[in-house]
């Protein structure tokens, strides 16, 4: 995963969650898209890129968001270290453990976000426990399947393309 | 191996750098307050724009599909709609008269009429970017005349204000029920006075600085008291769902809001005009 492919995955995931997730979905879906690509990166590529990848991803949420620049940015640095130092300790080959780290990384990152936010005493945002466990498991959710497209997608880029040759499903004879 | 001993020391350098990097720029606001710098401002302009154009083409390959594509129950639903501008009509023609009504006796009680307000429909291109902040975007901006602290209302109640200064063709607006969101309000029954606050829970707002002596009970209809000087009185806010004794001298309320913030779609924006009278204005 280039640095590239990163800045984009970021810019997709943000456009995908306030643009097009309102569009597609009756209700609202409490999804942090941009901690995806954050923990992906920690997963794939280690601490050093996941701490500028959750710096950027905070930083840009922070300022589109209209309150305090950095505490998203402080808590996404963060998640991104910890699960990219910890990283080469996981094994993450299994859906259940990849969920169960998304899960974890979300909880880490509302308790860090929330916990800047108690430290400098101003108004926190809000929101319940049950919202927040619902957008770990929901973020644990949408981080396997999008992991679990991410990975398929070449072989079945390959496959299309094979299908789709000039040259596919014929028979040919060598002289 | 040898690459990773050597890694190691310097991701923890540049953790420490970046945390206390974040902690210098997050002490600097709190002392400073908040500031809509120009960076800000031109970030959230240019995020508005993208927002808006994938909105459109959104809509156009929707708007596509559901009128050339999915037309079969067109007909069913013309006459239902047919029924409901009908309804309407005649629940326009009662409201007309109850406003002559109101504009007369306003006349006899010698009271300065009501100037109206300005305001500019505006749509939602986007949701809060931030997962725990409450916000949408919107398609009107400072060229639309659309200020920073204006109100926002829907059809049903008030929606929100404009948060911090709005970019050319976009503003943000912070929801009623964001947690850092209040509004001046009133019971409209007994017209006891009080702060409605968002709350924890998004469906759910609450009703402060209620004294126990007042008289609130379940259903009571909220409005705005326009004592912020921000929100026009006498706009809904919403019902109440359940009153009890707070901890101290004051009631503790819940309000159902009358928005749903999940489903807007289309709102108004509040434009004061030059030479208009304060929001604030009793009436």
């Amino acid at each position: 995963m280039k640095n590239a492919h990163i800045a984009l995955a970021l810019g997709t995931a943000l456009l995908a969650q306030t643009a097009l997730l309102r569009m597609v979905t009756a209700v609202p879906v409490p999804v942090d898209l941009a901690l995806i690509v954050v923990v992906y990166v920690a997963l794939s590529r280690g601490a050093t890129t996941a701490i500028w990848t959750g710096t950027a991803a905070g930083l840009l949420q922070d300022v589109l968001s209209g309150g305090i620049v950095g505490p998203s940015g402080l808590a996404k640095c963060l998640v991104g270290a910890i699960i990219g130092l910890s990283s080469t300790r996981l094994v993450v080959a299994a859906l259940w453990s990849r969920f169960a780290v998304y899960v974890a990384a979300s909880l880490l990152h509302a308790v860090c976000f929330f916990g800047v936010y108690m430290l400098i005493d101003t108004g926190a945002p809000g929101a319940s426990m049950v919202f927040l466990v619902g957008q770990a498991v929901v973020n644990g959710l949408v981080f396997v399947s999008g992991v679990g497209l991410v990975h398929a997608a070449p072989a079945a880029w390959r496959r299309l393309r094979v299908y789709w040759s000039p040259i596919a499903g014929r028979n040919w004879e060598l002289e | 191996m040898v690459a990773n001993v050597d890694r190691r020391p310097r991701t923890s350098y540049l953790l420490l750098a970046v945390v206390v990097g974040h902690l210098i720029l997050i002490s600097a606001q709190v002392q400073a307050g908040p500031r809509n710098s120009v960076l800000e401002q031109v970030a959230f302009g240019a995020f508005a724009e993208v927002q808006h154009a994938l909105t459109v083409a959104w809509q156009g390959v929707f708007g596509t599909w559901s009128e050339y594509v999915a037309l079969r129950d067109l007909h069913a639903r013309n006459d239902a709609l047919a029924a409901e501008v009908a309804d309407l009509k005649l629940q326009l023609q009662s409201q007309r008269a109850l406003a002559r009504r109101a504009r007369s006796l306003q006349a006899l009680l010698d009271m300065r009429s009501d100037a109206g307000l300005a305001t500019v429909s505006a749509r939602v291109i986007a949701s809060g970017v931030a997962p725990y902040i409450r916000t949408l975007t919107f398609d009107r901006g400072r060229a639309d005349g659309v200020a920073a602290d204006a109100a926002v209302i829907a059809p049903d109640g008030v929606v929100g204000r404009v948060l911090g200064d709005p970019a050319r063709a976009a503003s943000q607006v912070q929801l009623l029920n964001d947690r850092n969101a209040a509004a001046g309000a009133r019971v409209e029954r007994t017209r006891a006075a009080g702060i409605v606050r968002g709350t924890d829970d998004e469906s759910v707002l609450t009703m402060e600085y209620v004294s126990t002596t007042e008289d609130v009970r379940v259903g009571d209809r909220i409005v705005t008291s326009g004592i912020d000087g921000i929100y026009p009185p006498g706009y809904v806010i919403g019902d109440v769902s359940a009153v009890s004794l707070g901890s101290d001298l004051h009631l503790q309320i819940s309000v159902d809001p009358a928005v749903d913030f999940a489903r807007l779609e289309e709102v108004l924006v509040v434009v004061q005009e030059r030479g208009a009278p304060a929001l604030n204005s009793p009436w």
